[in-house]
Parts: C-alpha cells; sequence; structure tokens
C-alpha cells in the first residue's frame, strides 16, 4: 500500500525556478492526471517523484518514508517514458524480464510473470523480437509489460500514448484503465490530451507555470472549475477555443461515453448531451466488463 | 543496364591504378625477395628462378616464431586493458560527469595532440627509472598510457550517442551504474568497442619508435620494431631482407581479410565521427 505525498514541493535549474512549492495528496490506488501547458513542469514532478531528478527543496514521500535521498531503484516506483527507452539489444522477453532479472527472482517465476504480464497485454507472439522489429504500439506494450512485471508502488507515465495513432490510443486506454483496475496501483500520469485526462483520472491536477492550479475529480473541475485557465484545460470548447474532435461528453442515453471510463466514476452524469457524436467516435470494439457494469447502475 | 558515361568509366580508371600504385611496391618486394640470395635484384622483373626458399630462411634467422609470440605477448598486454580503461572512462566522462568537472575531458583533448615523437625522450627516462627498460612492460605500459586520449574521445563520443532515457529506465529496474554498465551499456557499445579494439590491435602491432627505443633485445620487441634490428644485421642480403618484411606484414594482412568488415566499419565510423 502506497499512497504519494508532495510537501512544497520545489525545483530550481540554476536560478531558473520550474516547480514552485506543489503540495499534492494522492491516496493508495488513485489515478492521478497531470494537465497543463507545455513547459509547465509535469515532466519535471514526474521525474522527481521517480527520483531523476533532484529535489530543491520540500518533500516527496512515497508510502511513509520520505524518498528525497532514496535512489531511484529503491523507490518502488516504476516509469513508462514518452520514448520508450526499450534495451534495443534485448528481446522483448529480456526487456520485461529485466527488472526481474537485478531483484535476482528466480527464473521459473520469472518466466511465468514475464509470460503473464505478455497475456494481460496481448503480445505473447512478440516475445522473441527485438524492439527494432516491432511498431510503436507494440513498443508500448513492451515498455509497460516491463513496468507491470515488477508490481511496483506507484507506475508513472509520462505521455505514453502520444505517439500512437488515435484508433490505438483509444484501445490502449482502455488497457491502461482495466491495467489500473487490476493492479489496484497508483498511477500518475502526463497528458496534453483532455480526452485522456477526463476518461482515465479519478483527479486531475492541473498545473500552471510550476504551480497546482486546481486538483480534483474530472467531473468536479468539468463542473466547477475555479478560473478560467482550469476550465480551459479541461473544456477549450467553452472557451470559444476550436472543438476538439475529442470532446468529452457523458451522455446516459448511450453508456459507452467519456466518464464511463473510468472504472470508479460512480455519479451519475449531470451534464447537457452535447458532443455524444464525438464521444461514440472515441470508443469503438467491445466495451470492456466494467463499463457493462457501470452502464447497469448509471 | 546502363551504360556506363565517361565520368564512371574515368573514376574507375583512376582507382585501378590508385590500386596498381598501391600494389606495386610488394609486388616489387616478392619479386625481390625471390631473387637468388647474394644478388641486388632491381625488383622490377620477376626472377627466372623463384627462390621460396627465403622465406624459410628469413622465418629460421629473424626467429620469426618467437617474434610472433612477443608481438602476440605486447598486443595481448595492450589492447585488452586500453580498451576496457578507455570505455570505462568514456562511460564515466559521457554520462556521470556534472558540468562541473567537464574540463577533465579536455585533458584527453589535449592528449590527443601530442605526437609519440614528442614525448618520447621523458619516456626513456621514465621507463628507465622504473627499472623497466629492455623488458616488455617498458612497451606496454607506456602504450596504454598513450592509447588513452584516443581511446577516450573514442568511447566518450559513442556513449554520448546513447539516449539518456535508457539509463534511467535501467535505474528504474533496480540496476546499480556497474550493471546498467555490464549489462546495457556495454553491449550496446559493441560497435566502438569492437573498432577501438582493431585499431589499437594495429597501432600496437605496428608500433616502431617505441620497442626500438626501449627495448634492446629484438626479442622483446614488436614484430614491426624486430624488422630494426634485423635491417641492422641482413640490411645487405636484400632479398632476405624483403622476404623477412613480407613475413613481418602477414598477420596484419590476415588479420585483414579476416576482419574486413569491421575494418571499414571502424574507419566510416571514424570519416563519419570524427
Ligand atoms: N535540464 C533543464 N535545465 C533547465 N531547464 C529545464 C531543464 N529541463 C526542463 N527545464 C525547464 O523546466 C520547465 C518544465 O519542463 P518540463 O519538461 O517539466 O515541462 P512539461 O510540462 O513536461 O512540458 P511538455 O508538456 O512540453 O512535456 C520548462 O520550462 C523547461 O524549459
Ligand atoms: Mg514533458
Amino acid at each position: 500500500m502506497a499512497g504519494l505525498t508532495l510537501r512544497s514541493v520545489y525545483k530550481n535549474y540554476g536560478e531558473v525556478p520550474v516547480i514552485k512549492g506543489v503540495d499534492l495528496d494522492i491516496d493508495h490506488g488513485e489515478f492521478v492526471v497531470f494537465v497543463g501547458p507545455s513547459g509547465c513542469g509535469k515532466s519535471t514532478l514526474l521525474r522527481m517523484i521517480a527520483g531523476l531528478e533532484d529535489i530543491s527543496g520540500g518533500e516527496v514521500s512515497i508510502g511513509d518514508r520520505v524518498v528525497n535521498d532514496v535512489e531511484p531503484r529503491d523507490r518502488g516506483v516504476a516509469m513508462v517514458f514518452q520514448s520508450y527507452a526499450l534495451y534495443p539489444h534485448m528481446s522483448v522477453y529480456d526487456n520485461v524480464g529485466f527488472g526481474l532479472k537485478l531483484a535476482g527472482t528466480p527464473k521459473d517465476v520469472r518466466d511465468k510473470k514475464i509470460r503473464d504480464a505478455a497475456k494481460v497485454l496481448q503480445m505473447e507472439h512478440l516475445l522473441d523480437r527485438r524492439p527494432a522489429q516491432l511498431s510503436g504500439g507494440q513498443r508500448q506494450r513492451v515498455a509497460i509489460g516491463r513496468a507491470i512485471v515488477r508490481q511496483p508502488d506507484v507506475f508513472l507515465f509520462d505521455e505514453p500514448l502520444s505517439n500512437l495513432d488515435a484508433a490505438l490510443r483509444v484501445d490502449m486506454r482502455m488497457e491502461l484503465s482495466r491495467l489500473h483496475h487490476d493492479l489496484n496501483a497508483t498511477m500518475i500520469y502526463v497528458t496534453h490530451d483532455q480526452v485522456e485526462a477526463m476518461t482515465l483520472a479519478d483527479t486531475i491536477v492541473v498545473l500552471r507555470a510550476g504551480r497546482v492550479e486546481q486538483a480534483g475529480t474530472p467531473l468536479s473541475l468539468y463542473d466547477d472549475p475555479d478560473n478560467l485557465f482550469v476550465a480551459g484545460s479541461i473544456r477549450p470548447r467553452m472557451l470559444g477555443r476550436p472543438l476538439s474532435v475529442w470532446e468529452p461528453a457523458p451522455c446516459p442515453a448511450n453508456p459507452l461515453t467519456v466518464f464511463a471510463l473510468s472504472p470508479t466514476a460512480r455519479r451519475k452524469p449531470t451534464l447537457p448531451l452535447t458532443g455524444s457524436r464525438h464521444a461514440m467516435a472515441t470508443m469503438q470494439s467491445t466495451p470492456p466488463m466494467w463499463l457493462s457494469r457501470w452502464a447497469a447502475t448509471a | 543496364m546502363k551504360a556506363p558515361t565517361p565520368n564512371t568509366l574515368l573514376a574507375r580508371g583512376l582507382i585501378v591504378l590508385l590500386m596498381a600504385l598501391t600494389l606495386l611496391p610488394f609486388l616489387s618486394m616478392l619479386s625481390a625477395a625471390l631473387a637468388p640470395q647474394g644478388t641486388y635484384p632491381n625488383g622490377l622483373q620477376w626472377p627466372a628462378d623463384p627462390q621460396w626458399s627465403n622465406f624459410v630462411k628469413a622465418f629460421e634467422v629473424a626467429k620469426m616464431d618467437q617474434l610472433l609470440l612477443s608481438s602476440a605477448l605486447i598486443v595481448l598486454g595492450v589492447v585488452p586493458i586500453a580498451v576496457l580503461i578507455a570505455t570505462m572512462a568514456g562511460y564515466g566522462l559521457a554520462k556521470l560527469t556534472s558540468q562541473k568537472y567537464k574540463w577533465l575531458y579536455l585533458i584527453f583533448v589535449f592528449g590527443l595532440t601530442l605526437p609519440f615523437e614528442a614525448v618520447i625522450t621523458p619516456l626513456y627516462y621514465e621507463v628507465r627509472a622504473l627499472g623497466l627498460l629492455n623488458t616488455r612492460f617498458a612497451i606496454i605500459l607506456p602504450l596504454i598510457g598513450l592509447y588513452m586520449p584516443f581511446g577516450v574521445y573514442w568511447m566518450r563520443a559513442h556513449f554520448l550517442s546513447v539516449p539518456h532515457d535508457l539509463t534511467e529506465a535501467a535505474q528504474l529496474d533496480g540496476a546499480t551504474r556497474w550493471k546498467e554498465f555490464v549489462l546495457v551499456q556495454v553491449p550496446l557499445a559493441r560497435p566502438a568497442i569492437m573498432s577501438l579494439t582493431i585499431l589499437l590491435f594495429l597501432w600496437t602491432w605496428n608500433q616502431f619508435l617505441l620497442p626500438v627505443v626501449l627495448v634492446q633485445d629484438p626479442m622483446q620487441r614488436t614484430m614491426a620494431g624486430a624488422l630494426g634490428a634485423f635491417q641492422g644485421q641482413w640490411g645487405t642480403d636484400v632479398p632476405l631482407l624483403c622476404a623477412g618484411s613480407l613475413l613481418i606484414l602477414l598477420p596484419t594482412v590476415l588479420l585483414f581479410l579476416i576482419f574486413q568488415r569491421q575494418f571499414v566499419a571502424a574507419l566510416m565510423q571514424g570519416a563519419v565521427k570524427g
């Protein structure tokens, strides 16, 4: 069990302040999404949690442990990089198993875990290939597989789906959501895509220039944004920005709507039926199990 | 198929000419080596009665078997250690050095500007002070040091090109710096290590100056260095001298033929990066 706490966290690059006092409490099992404009410090914050960047001020705790001075490898976190960062000289099998091998996991246990992960991510047929022989989406899955086999307490994702085409992105989004449900781990996810934020998050954290502008459930941010900036991050349409194809819109008449994608979303949608056509477009293929369950309760 | 244009014909002609110019001295040496002993062949005509036995004789009088062994010992003493140190230092300078210590690398770059010849005299006194004069260590230890600027420069350039997020991924996977180096960085650096090994091998095998200055006994030198002594002793017997020189050349040529691809790759890499 590991929640995550950030206490007035600061980061300076030389003289330049990048993170200017961030306070956050993240519960165990929560799916948190960071959104915000480019350069606002999302990646930096994520990397500070992972231990890849020094912390200039404040405290980061994972579980009950202050990890400011703990090496990345001892923090119990796994990260999926935007660039995937797969080891080019290893097969998919070895890529996924590398962390287990380093941890000294016995070979048979390791083998089972790798194959289980491969099954979950539907990449059993790819295990013998090298990363160079995979498509972007397949690499993505390997990167996620590498993260999940070690069963970390905290998952960090830095724009993991940004290189994928729209259809694959929808698939992967569902897969991530299901993983989150199955693994019961804390996940922190960086994205530019407000549909991704709305559909995946239990909590959305809107960042602006190194500060938290507002944090809350997708619905509360949508219904009751503190200011125009937050509103603009969550529903750009309202501010006369170009209509995104992926405008999120819950629609009771059609259960395959965006809010339904969050496994913990229990609240009945209260918003007007705008853009349900677009929401339809985001969902294709068969809905996962929990989605139908949600549809029944809604 | 297209008919070759005049330009490509000209280019081909020039290449053939260049090849002929390169090969000619060797052919000339071969013809001289086959001349009867005691004669003064002009090296331009094929002897009527090729004396292949000259090679056997040269092999015996120059004690080629011992020379081969000596060269091999020196190469084995120099190349693996130099490559290992250069790889570790290159990794350290590329990945582990903070901004504050970037200047350390400049020392190595400065070393690149020093020709061997410039340091040979102080080196002589140093080796003598260490009591290593006339041993193979007099060649091995200085060579390892002298190769460092190039080796470190070479390996650092490679490690700089490895994306940093691989390092970070390995760290998050639980790797210590050592594990990351051994299990991720070194396997990825194989082509660079390979080419460095080949270059250092060639330079060591053909090392002439250091052995001649620092080691008296020809049997403790590299083959190329021993050639100096061979020349002093048999300088008047041109056929024998030529046969000996060709024999000394042979191992590198054989090695080149075996590792042709890697050689070319090594040199191309230098051309692109350097
Ligand atoms: N190594 C560094 N040195 C100096 N400044 C840096 C460094 N890395 C990042 N920054 C600065 O820190 C700020 C935050 O960067 P960060 O990468 O966290 O942004 P981001 O929110 O992830 O943006 P994006 O959405 O474009 O990925 C940027 O203004 C960036 O210029
Ligand atoms: Mg970023």
